[in-house]
């Protein structure tokens, strides 16, 4: 392809401001991993002679930080099974309506724009009213207003793969509702429920602002670090967001993956 | 095996546009009942209904004279093969086959055989394990009618199978719908906007326009005798005519065109028509002195013969289709002939 001076200095533009952007977003999380190698106790880039996994080993022997993650793990997973569960519904419920699909997708997914502060203080009022003790299960309440949209969103997005021709086809040849779904929609819809697990379970364990209202005794991980930090910091914080960080990294890769293996068969 | 289809004052409106209006149609058992229509016509609704992806707003469906109007597609004995073929991508050639017989529940032996049996009868022997995605159009185009055809319905229903395939497939998988209605008996409706899909294929069709039924009938008697100017337009019958005369003559009806007088048998026409059509592929140059005088309004080459417009003495315009080598030379827009309209090139219309 040639394209000519000017269109090449627009998408040159446009490459060079894609990438600032993206040195932005990822410049900050970097540095934090790249501190968490330094054995020194003020935070700073290591020279590269003294780098070491100190802070690493360090966190093996904080039990309140690995409490806290057990918790946002239970969570997270409860969260997960939830919310996938719940927006594959919605996705099929969305499937069969015909006008009132659009006023169904913000009903669904309004959540997404409410503030986590007001979403968190709300449920916690309500529970309150009801004489719910808070404990983890409020929690996972709180965190699946937060994850189902976005779930969702990525389930709806793989079902444009299901065209209405293959299940018009599947009754046909004498398919029952349950059976065009477990036999026909599923099964096109894999990419979309791996990425609403993936979503789900990562929006669950970054969760603030709702977990801090909604919290029982046991904190979870992100309201503990919040707290070590106000409370004088140790490395060992930069240790463990350093491994959260790589960890989803590592998710997200793996979900691309898996999706982009979808499309290509 | 084979079953009756009865539609009885079938319509279907949506909002208030009007897709059916109250149609009532006859199919019989085992017969190749053609819809044809352009689109918009109210083929593919009526198609729909029977199938029961549709529900009638008014009238009933019965299947061997029995109500099927609130049956669910998954439930009734006929079997579609769809526009656009809607084969799962997810699944593989045999899977896509047998996957009517594991919804009922067939055993995996005997499962496997049947599908083996109904790839062979499509002539895709031991394509089996191959994906969708692998095969050419028309292989997948047989997978989709083996789906069906594997379920052994009594009826068989063809959604426009043939549109998107080129000349050659369309008029292979046109031959091989023609062995398969005699293989398995069924009752084979199909819809297509292509007459010659339609008068090939056809027991007997419906032509089909603006959701009602302009003619029912065998091919050969809608050919010879178009219901009206539409019908007769939609089987290829473009030239259409006022003759100057009709007049019954015994057994036969004088027509008077430009001048000559022809003798064209009734046909069973009661009334006197007033149009006639022209077959086009039916009309010569004279090779004497006598016949209809004509101008010629325009001349294409289309390969095996020539399409040549001709004004009639009286005003009308009629089309001939002349073979290429009876084409005499020379012949430019603007010169008089003669033409002779040859026995059968005169069709009366009832209306």
């Amino acid at each position: 392809m040639t394209f000519g001076f000017e269109q090449r200095t627009v998408r040159t533009s446009i490459w060079i401001i894609t990438a600032l952007a993206l040195l932005v977003v990822y410049l900050p999380p970097f540095y934090l991993v790249a501190v968490s190698f330094n054995p020194e106790l003020q935070p700073g880039l290591p020279a590269l002679s003294d780098i070491s996994l100190k802070w690493y080993r360090e966190l093996l022997n904080e039990r309140g930080l690995f409490a806290s993650l057990r918790q946002s793990l239970l969570i997270a997973s409860v969260t997960t099974v939830a919310s996938t569960t719940l927006a594959l519904c919605a996705a099929l419920a969305y499937l069969e309506l015909g006008r009132l699909r659009n006023a169904w997708f913000l009903l669904v997914i309004l959540p997404m724009f409410i503030p986590g502060i007001i979403q968190g203080l709300s449920l916690s009022v309500i529970l309150n009213r009801w004489q719910v003790m808070p404990f983890w299960g409020t929690v996972a309440l709180g965190h699946l207003l937060w994850a189902l949209p976005f779930a969702f969103i990525v389930i709806l997005t793989s079902m444009v793969n299901v065209k209405r021709s293959y299940l018009l086809a599947a009754a046909d040849l004498g398919a029952s509702w349950w059976q065009r779904v477990t036999h026909i929609v599923l099964p096109l819809i894999v990419p979309g429920i791996t990425g609403g697990f993936i979503f789900s379970f990562l929006l669950s364990l970054n969760e603030f602002a709702r977990s801090s209202y909604l919290v029982g005794r046991q904190n979870t991980l992100p309201l503990t670090m919040f707290g070590k930090m106000n409370s004088g910091t140790t490395p060992t914080i930069y240790a463990l967001s350093g491994l959260i960080l790589m960890l989803s990294i590592f998710a997200v890769a793996v979900f691309m993956y898996l999706a982009a293996r979808r499309t290509r068969t | 095996m084979a079953i009756t289809i009865g539609l009885q004052g079938v319509s279907r409106r949506y909002g208030s546009v009007t897709a059916l209006h109250e149609l009532d149609l006859e199919i019989k058992a085992g017969e190749f009942f053609t819809l044809l229509g352009s689109s918009g016509s109210g083929k593919s609704t009526t198609l729909k209904i029977i199938g029961g992806f549709e529900q009638p707003s008014t009238g009933s469906v019965f299947f061997d004279g029995q109500d099927v109007t609130r049956t669910p597609a998954n439930r009734r004995p006929c079997n579609t093969v769809f526009q656009n073929l809607a084969l799962f991508p997810h699944m593989t050639v045999a899977e896509n086959v047998g996957y009517g017989l594991r919804v009922q529940g067939e055993a995996k032996p005997r499962r496997i055989e049947r599908v083996n049996d109904a790839l062979s009868l499509v002539n895709l022997d031991g394509y089996g394990d191959r994906g969708i995605a692998m095969l050419s159009g028309g292989q997948q185009q047989r997978v989709a009618l083996a789906r069906a055809l594997v379920m052994e319905p009594g009826i068989l229903l063809l959604d426009e199978p043939l549109t998107g395939l080129d000349e050659g497939l369309r008029q292979q998988m046109r031959d091989e719908f023609g062995r398969l209605h005699e293989k398995t008996g069924a009752t084979f409706v199909l819809v297509t906007h292509n007459q010659d899909e339609a008068l090939t294929l056809s027991d007997r069709m419906a032509i089909m326009h603006d959701g009602k039924i302009e003619q029912v009938g065998a091919p050969e008697d809608i050919l010879n005798t178009p219901n009206n100017e539409f019908v007769a337009r939609f089987v290829g019958l473009e030239s259409i005519l006022v003759p100057e005369s009709i007049k019954a003559d015994g057994k036969n009806f004088a027509v008077s065109i430009a001048g000559q007088t022809y003798a064209v048998p009734r046909g069973g026409l009661e009334r006197t028509p007033q149009k006639v059509a022209i077959r086009s592929d039916r009309v010569r140059f004279s090779e004497t002195a006598t016949g209809v005088s004509a101008t010629i309004s325009y001349r294409h080459f289309r390969g095996r013969h020539h399409e040549v417009g001709l004004r009639l003495a009286d005003g009308a315009e009629i089309t001939a289709e002349i073979p290429t080598e009876s084409m005499p030379d020379g012949l430019g827009i603007g010169d008089e002939v003669k033409v002779d309209l040859q026995a059968g090139a005169i069709i009366l219309m009832k209306n």
